[in-house]
């Protein structure tokens, strides 16, 4: 994957995605706009945007996938959480740009073709680890990445994993009670 | 669906819970049950919609300029940057909108324009709103926007407000002789019971103290923001706006916008990401994007982002309370003597209802026979304040409990028992406080008995040291939270229409909004047990001023109450009707036709029964073929069979205060509990870490335990960020330091415990559908209280203002020579 780590929205290492690498004795030149090719929830999806344009717009305007929410715009809040090579990425302050080559899930691309909810979307929905449903999909998605590190994590790794994601509603007992059940789910 | 099926045990719900509502078996139908939410299977995949997730081709985007300082006068404002920016299609100024609007207007005072006119009286009041094809085009200009600004002394703080001689935030309303405004005081007023010209006279023991509240804002994570689509041909504006009242938004934006009758609006509701309590105002935002789509005839969205939202989303009001305690030696609560000034920032919007409320409301639940509360709501040059989950309550409750416990301690008691001596017995109930509130059934003997027993109250009592070497203590807190008002609104009622198609399938429209506290999920149970079928076979209209009928929306812990009471009298409506023509076509009394597991059956030989499909299907034909001639049925089964069913819910039990005493069941029902926090305190960083919260409250009948739970454990852990993190900073000049959710903490799971250690009980209310009373705030009320009552008891030190930060803390630690390094 690209060098896109988790709130820092650092842009050093993807000059070569944004310039025209195949001359290296000019100095990079800025574009107006960029190529991206990602995969994208398992499709190959290739989009010419401006150059400026943040991953979460270009997931939310350009692919209409609106369930990546943005809330804080700070990378604090956690809401507009989506997967990156599958790591967990706050896409407010990522450029489209940034991920260019990259396989993307966001929360839209987590249930069966048949409809049938992954199963830490299902813990949440039966653990009632959501009210209104805004900061959801980053939780999942974070919850998600968790669970592909750990099978089965504490308590307490669950509490520090999620300190990214704000929840206004909750008060977080359910949804760290969402994780723990959707990892014996996937123990089953 | 025909088939009966055993009912769900609630305690061992899991596996069966799930399998049942995946397959649709509708086992999870009964009120009572743990069903999930109604909402939950959109949210978990995504498909909300969110007010920002809207979007059209011919949107306009509209953005404020807003103002950089807290006080000036406006000397000229400078727009033709703005308007030369690329996609803007127009800039306003306060002259452009001011021969459309009525102002000033406001919820309760008229202290608002929509844009700024001569003088702005806050950092971050709307100055100008651009317009322009992208939000980003419309945020850009809104920044080329130049404001020539007089700069005046900012106001910004009670005792600067209330000084003699100072500035006044709003010189016009003070020198209007129409207005109540004196000075910066918006309004005042008092609550007296008793001997109120000296409630202490009979106190043995006084204690007393000056309390200051933190301002803080509840802080939704989806910000405010509408879509306002104005249709020229038929006159009509419709807007779709995050809200938690839409028709009460249409008869407040048609009391501001000159032309346009509240039957010209229509007030729809997208997905809400939270409201708390701020989202209950007509806004500048709702104001300005109609204005804007009924000049340009184009759907124009309107979003705040967080910056925005942190300066002029509205939160909790800062309150300072000089309160005084009276008790006698033989542990009798005989007085209480409250001066209570509450800073409502620029604005009084829902101020003046938080103020009165909290005076009449401030005994608790506590017999308390003479009282005097003094309440003023102050105007400063800082954001305006409104309702916010707790009203006032969670102000006055952080006075009255220390005060509580400061008493006990005087009087060598245990702070339980002296709280216990003065509680109300649910024997002694229906009874009147000397407030006026009438309480009707609540066991809050029982809440305080298991609260302390769950948080192991006598261990923890009189402090210790962990093996960390923290100081532990234990405090407790009192509810005694109004559900439901009718003074700022008139009335307190909803409607509902219950409906059911040709298949069976049932659909509740109901005018309640749904903000993630999930009243509709229990409206849908109420509906569902109520004509015996599954709850996935209901579905919720809701909040549509179009399509449901009229109701006030959700605040003051009112939903389940009022619009569940109606939902399910209408649900009534419509399964007298099913009973009819099940009674007809089994040649049985409709009294002895009950419904139950998708069936319409004898229920004095159940095999005898109507699939309530088919029954559905035939009363919609309403054939003679299958009902007979229409002159040989049942008055009810002739001249159409109506599958639509009605119902109403008006509280006559609330009534409007009086304005000379400040008495009178100021709400329909009052939810009764004790919360008690454990917290360590540690004498190094003065860092308050709360281990334990336990909580025991009367809920009435709760509907849905799994979604009374989440209620109650977001509100405690919104109510310790108020008490440990979180409060507006601002500099003398009015300017805010700590705008964004980087330097505002908000509690992460990180933060706060596991909130597990919860009961309830469930003595019903005689007067509502089911039983229910109100839920989603209380648990908030009690926890700043508790809180510091629990440092206390660690410490031996008394802490008077919020929150209990270390920037706080560690200094009276020095203080008390308990710092340690």
């Amino acid at each position: 994957m690209t060098d896109t780590t988790e709130a820092s929205g650092d842009v050093t290492d993807t000059s070569e995605d944004v310039t025209d690498a195949t001359d290296t004795t000019e100095p990079p030149q800025p574009r107006e706009t960029v190529e991206v090719s990602v995969t994208l929830n398992g499709e190959s999806v290739t989009q010419t945007v401006d150059a400026g344009t943040f991953l979460s717009s270009f997931l939310r305007r350009e692919r209409y996938l609106t369930g990546t929410h943005r809330a804080c715009e700070s990378t604090t809040c956690g809401a507009c959480t989506v997967l990156v090579d599958g790591d967990p990425v706050k896409s407010c302050n990522v450029l489209a740009a940034q991920v260019d080559g990259s396989d993307l899930t966001t929360v839209e691309g987590l249930a069966d073709d048949d409809g049938s909810l992954h199963p830490v979307q299902r813990a949440f929905w039966d653990t009632h680890g959501l009210q209104c449903g805004f900061c959801t999909p980053g939780m999942v998605l974070s919850s998600i990445a968790l669970l592909e590190e750990t099978d089965d994590p504490s308590v307490d790794e669950i509490r520090t994993h999620l300190s990214g994601n704000v929840c206004r509603c909750t008060g977080y007992t359910k949804i760290i009670e969402s994780v723990k059940r959707a990892a014996g789910a996937t123990d089953d | 669906m025909t088939e009966s099926g055993q009912r769900v045990d609630p305690s061992s719900e899991q596996t069966d819970e799930r399998d049942a509502h995946e397959a649709g078996t509708g086992e999870d139908t009964l009120v009572g049950d743990r069903v999930n939410s109604y909402d939950g299977r959109r949210f978990v995949t995504g498909h909300g919609e969110y007010v920002d997730d809207i979007e059209s081709p011919d949107m306009l985007h509209a953005c404020f300029a807003r103002s950089d300082v807290a006080s000036a006068d406006i000397l000229g404002v400078d727009t033709s940057a703005a308007a030369a920016h690329p996609g803007v299609e127009l800039v306003w100024t306060h002259a452009d909108v001011a021969d459309h609007v009525d102002e000033p207007f406001g919820y309760m005072l008229d202290d608002e324009v929509v844009l700024a006119d001569e003088r702005v009286v806050y950092q971050g009041q709307e100055v100008a709103v651009v317009l322009a094809v992208s939000r980003q085009a419309a945020r850009e200009a809104a920044d080329l926007v130049e404001v020539e600004y007089d700069a005046r002394e900012a106001v910004t703080s009670l005792d600067a407000a209330l000084a003699e001689d100072g500035p006044v935030v709003h010189p016009d309303l003070d020198a209007d002789p129409e207005t109540d405004t004196d000075g910066n005081v918006a309004w005042s007023g008092r609550v007296v019971a008793g001997d109120h010209e000296d409630p202490l006279a009979d106190a043995d023991v006084v204690v007393e103290g000056t309390f200051e509240t933190n301002k803080t804002t509840p802080a939704p994570l989806d910000t405010h923001g509408c879509v306002a689509e104005y249709n020229p041909g038929s006159g009509t504006l419709e807007l779709t706006s995050s809200t938690q009242m839409p028709h009460l938004l249409s008869v407040e934006i048609a009391a501001v916008i000159e032309g346009l009758e509240q039957r010209d609006i229509v007030c729809r509701l997208p997905d809400v990401g939270g409201g708390f309590g701020i989202k209950l105002d007509p806004f500048p935002f709702e104001i300005c994007a109609a204005l804007l789509s009924m000049e340009t005839e184009r759907p124009v969205k309107h979003v705040l982002d967080r910056t925005e939202e942190f300066l002029a989303g509205r939160g909790r009001a800062p309150v300072r309370l000089d309160g005084k305690l009276g008790v006698t030696d033989d542990c009798d609560i005989v007085g209480i003597d409250v001066d209570m000034a509450q800073d409502t920032g620029a604005h009084a919007a829902y101020g003046v209802a938080v103020g009165y409320s909290a005076a009449n409301c401030g005994q608790g639940p506590y017999r308390i026979p003479n009282q005097h509360w003094d309440t003023s709501v102050v105007y400063t040059n800082v954001m305006p304040t409104t309702a916010v989950r707790g009203f006032g309550d969670p102000q006055v409750t952080f006075m009255r409990e220390q005060l509580v416990e400061m008493a006990a301690a005087e009087l060598g008691v245990d702070a339980v028992d002296l709280r216990l001596q003065n509680a109300p017995r649910q024997d002694d109930m229906p009874m009147r406080s000397a407030a006026g509130h009438v309480w009707r059934n609540s066991d809050v003997v029982t809440c305080l008995e298991r609260t302390r027993e769950m948080a192991n109250w006598d261990d923890h009592r009189d402090g210790g040291r962990t093996r960390e070497g923290k100081l532990r203590g234990v405090g407790m807190g009192t509810i005694m939270k109004r559900g439901g008002n009718k003074s700022a609104s008139g009335g307190d009622f909803d409607e509902a229409v219950v409906k059911m198609n040709r298949e069976g399938d049932v659909t509740v429209l109901t005018a309640v909004a749904s903000i993630g506290q999930g009243t509709e999920t229990a409206i849908t149970q109420l509906v569902a047990d109520t004509l015996g079928v599954a709850v996935d076979r209901v579905d919720a209209v809701r909040g549509d001023t179009d399509a449901t009928p009229e109701g006030l929306g959700v605040w003051a812990d009112r939903g389940t109450i009022i619009g569940g009471s109606a939902a399910a009298r209408a649900a009534e409506d419509l399964a007298e009707t099913l009973s009819a023509v099940a009674g007809h076509l089994l040649d049985v009394d409709p009294e002895t036709v009950e419904l139950v597991d998708g069936r319409a059956q004898d229920a004095t030989d159940p095999e005898r029964f109507v699939a309530i499909p088919e029954l559905a299907n035939v009363a919609m034909l309403g054939n003679p073929e299958t009902l007979g001639p229409e002159d040989e049925r049942p008055e009810r089964l002739r001249n159409g069979i109506s599958l639509v069913g009605r119902g109403k819910y008006q509280s006559q039990e609330v009534e409007f205060v009086d304005p000379d005493t400040g008495r009178g069941n100021v709400a329909h029902s009052y939810t009764f509990g004790a919360l008690a926090v454990v917290a360590d305190v540690d004498p190094r960083t003065g860092d308050v870490d709360v281990v334990d919260v336990a909580i025991c409250e009367d809920i009435g009948n709760a509907i849905n335990p799994k979604l009374v739970e989440g209620q109650v454990q977001g509100a405690i852990v919104q109510g310790l960020g108020e008490a440990l993190y979180e409060e507006y900073a601002y500099d003398e000049e009015g300017t805010l330091l700590n705008g964004s959710m980087i330097d505002y903490h908000l509690p992460t799971a990180e933060d706060v415990p596991l909130i597990t250690n919860t009961d309830k009980l469930e003595n019903p209310d005689p007067t509502t559908s089911h039983g229910q009373k109100g839920v989603g705030e209380c648990p908030l009320v009690p926890v700043s209280a508790a809180v510091a009552n629990a440092v206390a008891d660690a410490t031996d030190v008394r802490f008077h203002s919020l929150p209990l930060s270390p920037q706080h803390v560690l200094p009276e630690l020095v203080d008390a020579g308990l710092r340690e390094l």
